[in-house]
């Protein structure tokens, strides 16, 4: 008998403990701690990306996960560390990838791997401040590191089973090499540095291409005084690098696209974009679209921001401009639209987002996201 | 009968020496700080404006700033923590890994939480701070956003390699220095649109833009000792001599600023001007008076006069700040 009450206690104990648990979970649930993933992937997603903001200790760094095709509903949003997230980025199986960088008093070695619904599959670890591009082809991942800033690599993982099968070191002789970008087609990937110059007051690009199924480098190629190169778009076999510097250029002016062909690196086309100073861009339809802001990364001061479509065939392009430093950390084309996402510090949080350029010209905003810094639309 | 007379005498002897003798007048328990009345609302004590004041003029700094620490009616408790967070602070001296340093780190952060329990101490740290913001050497912490805040734009175009950059990028934790009163980091601009910065994985070079992220307060100054040729000799001395490999670790020991071993950020900054021959570690009162009323008397001599700190840097007379300003 004994032994029948103290089972009996035993159970009402744990029903008390799963009442109080039932109870904790709804409290919980009503107080919106609830689980952060609650849909299927959208049709038409959106993802965008909050993690730049090192003043207030990355407090909002989140995935965010709208559906395009019903911007009316609520966004999944997926959680993220507490780390400078610098880098998003959409495989060809439609994971994201998220680079980290850490902050000013440490750096990060963390690349995470998102589900398209936004759970976390994997946390990798392939070398130190994987921030400056994670790309994808012939079945491999390239994930471009900054490491201290004086040498880089390139971490080169099997898509499939995400195992590193190589590291590539990248150094510059007697210069750093501190990469800032990278872009990829199924035949190579092209890596963007700053190096150091002559003169102290402008900037320096270093090109390095790698072949993505010898897995070495054939190609490192400076680009001189006044480049400075953050974005590498691939495009018919061609990379096209939007120079940030084009406007800095003291005697006369740089290009403001320098366009590499990979299998003669020695050979340099350029194209003149409708503004200078293009920043971040994308490729869609046969039609370049880019961000321009002369003040990125320089001691220059120039408070005017733009934005320009130029087609690739004609040349002939056109510009927007835009409110004096309106600060975008990334561009992306929805449905023929150059959307840019924004935040600033200075404005209430329900204002960064992404802001798109509507048919009369004025840049509206499209999706409110607390701190949004890049942004990836398929 | 005797004595009796000779019990009056040394009463009066007594009395004499006590009233005459300077020395027994100040052994005498000081008077405690009075941390409530604010008559000019200004919104600092006005026992702790004069008290600073005072310690302004006085010769031995150190001193003044024991005597004044000793008359804040902390609670036991809290001096019981300050005597911990000075142990943990030794530990330091001895760790063997990054993992260990910040472990000890975490504790002092939680110490200083505990202690954030005290009003008295609250009183006093947080009248300090704004006696700080009112004299310019603390920024205000912007809790309501304006654009009027960020006006007044951070002058990069007068950047020159071999610049000083302090930034306060927050007031969590993970992004501070432990120590730090307005400035977290320091960095040294080394041109060509980089920062050569130490951080906990070592000296490593980072994009300018870095610095300029919306919402940091940056200050840009120039050493008034040296040309900037000197400073720009002594940057690319440090390159060669600490790194380009990171192969000089982080320096989690602070007062040990000397080593080349391992280096912490402001430390490094230290280091080039100390190439040049001028020593850009002010050892400022105002600095020591803050960690200590934060940390404790011992963080004075323990932390304050041997190490470094970006603040020490920002309070130093040898480097001109021509831009003070937030992104």
């Amino acid at each position: 008998m004994p032994r029948s009450v103290h089972a009996h206690r035993l159970l009402s104990f744990h029903r008390v403990v799963l009442l109080l648990a039932g109870l904790l979970a709804v409290s919980l649930w009503s107080s919106g701690c609830r689980p952060e993933l609650q849909v299927q992937s959208p049709t038409q997603p959106v993802y965008v990306l909050a993690g730049s903001n090192v003043s207030e200790g990355f407090k909002n760094n989140a995935l965010y996960i709208f559906d395009a095709s019903a911007i009316s509903n609520a966004p999944v949003r997926a959680s993220l560390p507490r780390s400078w997230a610098r880098y998003l980025n959409r495989a060809p199986d439609g994971a994201l990838w998220v680079g980290f960088a850490g902050d000013f008093n440490r750096n990060d070695d963390r690349v995470q791997v998102y589900a398209p619904d936004g759970a976390l599959l994997h946390t990798l670890r392939p070398c130190s401040n994987p921030e400056a591009g994670i790309t994808f082809a012939a079945g491999r991942v390239f994930i471009a590191c900054s490491g201290d800033g004086f040498a880089g690599a390139l971490a080169v993982l099997d898509a499939a089973t995400l195992e590193v099968i190589a590291t590539l070191p990248l150094a510059q002789p007697d210069a750093p090499l501190l990469l800032v970008g990278s872009g990829a087609d199924e035949d190579y990937v092209v890596l963007m540095a700053m190096t150091t110059g002559p003169d102290p007051e402008r900037s320096y690009a270093i090109a390095v291409v790698v072949d993505v199924q010898q897995l070495e480098i054939v190609a490192q190629i400076e680009l001189g005084p006044d480049s400075d190169v953050w974005t590498v778009l691939p495009h018919a076999g061609r990379f096209y690098l939007l120079n940030a510097a084009s406007a800095r250029a003291v005697e006369q002016p740089r290009p403001d696209v320098l366009v590499l062909d990979p299998a003669h690196p020695e050979v340099w086309e350029t194209l003149t974009l409708p503004l200078a100073a293009p920043l971040w861009g994308q490729i869609v339809a046969g039609e370049l679209y880019a961000y321009h802001n002369p003040g990125w990364n320089t001691t220059q001061q120039s408070d005017w921001r733009g934005i320009s479509r130029t087609p690739m065939d004609t040349g002939a392009g056109e510009a927007w401009q835009l409110e004096e430093r309106f600060e975008a950390g990334g561009l992306a084309v929805w449905d023929g639209t150059p959307c840019l996402v924004h935040w600033d510090y200075w404005q209430p949080a329900a204002e960064h987002g992404l802001y798109c350029l509507e048919v009369d010209g004025e840049l509206r905003q499209r999706l409110s996201v607390p701190d949004a810094s890049g942004v990836v639309m398929p | 009968m005797k004595v009796r007379q000779l019990g009056v005498s040394l009463l009066t002897v007594v009395l004499l020496v006590t009233f005459i003798n300077p020395a027994v007048i100040l052994a005498a328990p000081p008077a405690p700080l009075d941390l409530h009345t604010d008559l000019d609302r200004d919104g600092v004590p006005d026992a702790l404006t004069l008290a600073v004041e005072q310690l302004a003029t006085a010769r031995n700094s150190e001193v003044a700033i024991q005597d004044l620490l000793a008359r804040v009616p902390y609670q036991a408790e809290t001096y019981m923590l300050q005597k911990e967070a000075a142990l943990l602070n030794q530990q330091l001296e001895f760790v063997r890994s990054p993992e260990e340093a910040e472990r000890i780190h975490a504790q002092l952060q939680e110490i200083a939480a505990k202690m954030a329990q005290d009003p008295a101490y609250i009183d006093f740290v947080n009248g300090l701070e704004r006696l700080y913001v009112q004299q310019g050497l603390m920024v205000e912490e912007n809790t309501e956003r304006g654009r009027d805040f960020a006006i007044q734009a951070v002058n990069w175009g007068n950047l020159q390699a071999g610049d000083v950059m302090l930034v306060r990028s927050g007031k969590f934790p993970w992004t501070s220095f432990l120590y730090a009163m307005t400035y977290s980091h320091t960095g040294n601009y080394n041109g060509n649109s980089q920062v050569y910065e130490s951080n906990a994985d070592g000296v490593r070079l980072k994009p300018l833009s870095n610095w300029q992220v919306s919402g940091q307060y940056i200050a840009l100054g120039r050493s008034n000792k040296r040309t900037v040729a000197q400073v720009q000799a002594a940057l690319a001395w440090a390159k060669g001599r600490y790194g380009t490999n990171g192969s000089t670790p982080y320096n989690y020991f602070y007062p040990n600023k000397t080593t080349d071993n391992s280096l912490y950020c402001s430390q490094l900054t230290w280091k080039i001007h100390n190439y040049t021959g001028v020593n850009v570690d002010s050892n400022a009162w105002q600095y020591q008076l803050w960690i200590a009323a934060k940390w404790g008397v011992w963080a004075v001599a323990a932390v304050a006069i041997p190490a470094v700190a970006p603040d020490e840097v920002g309070l130093d007379g040898d480097i001109t700040y021509y831009s003070k300003a937030w992104n």
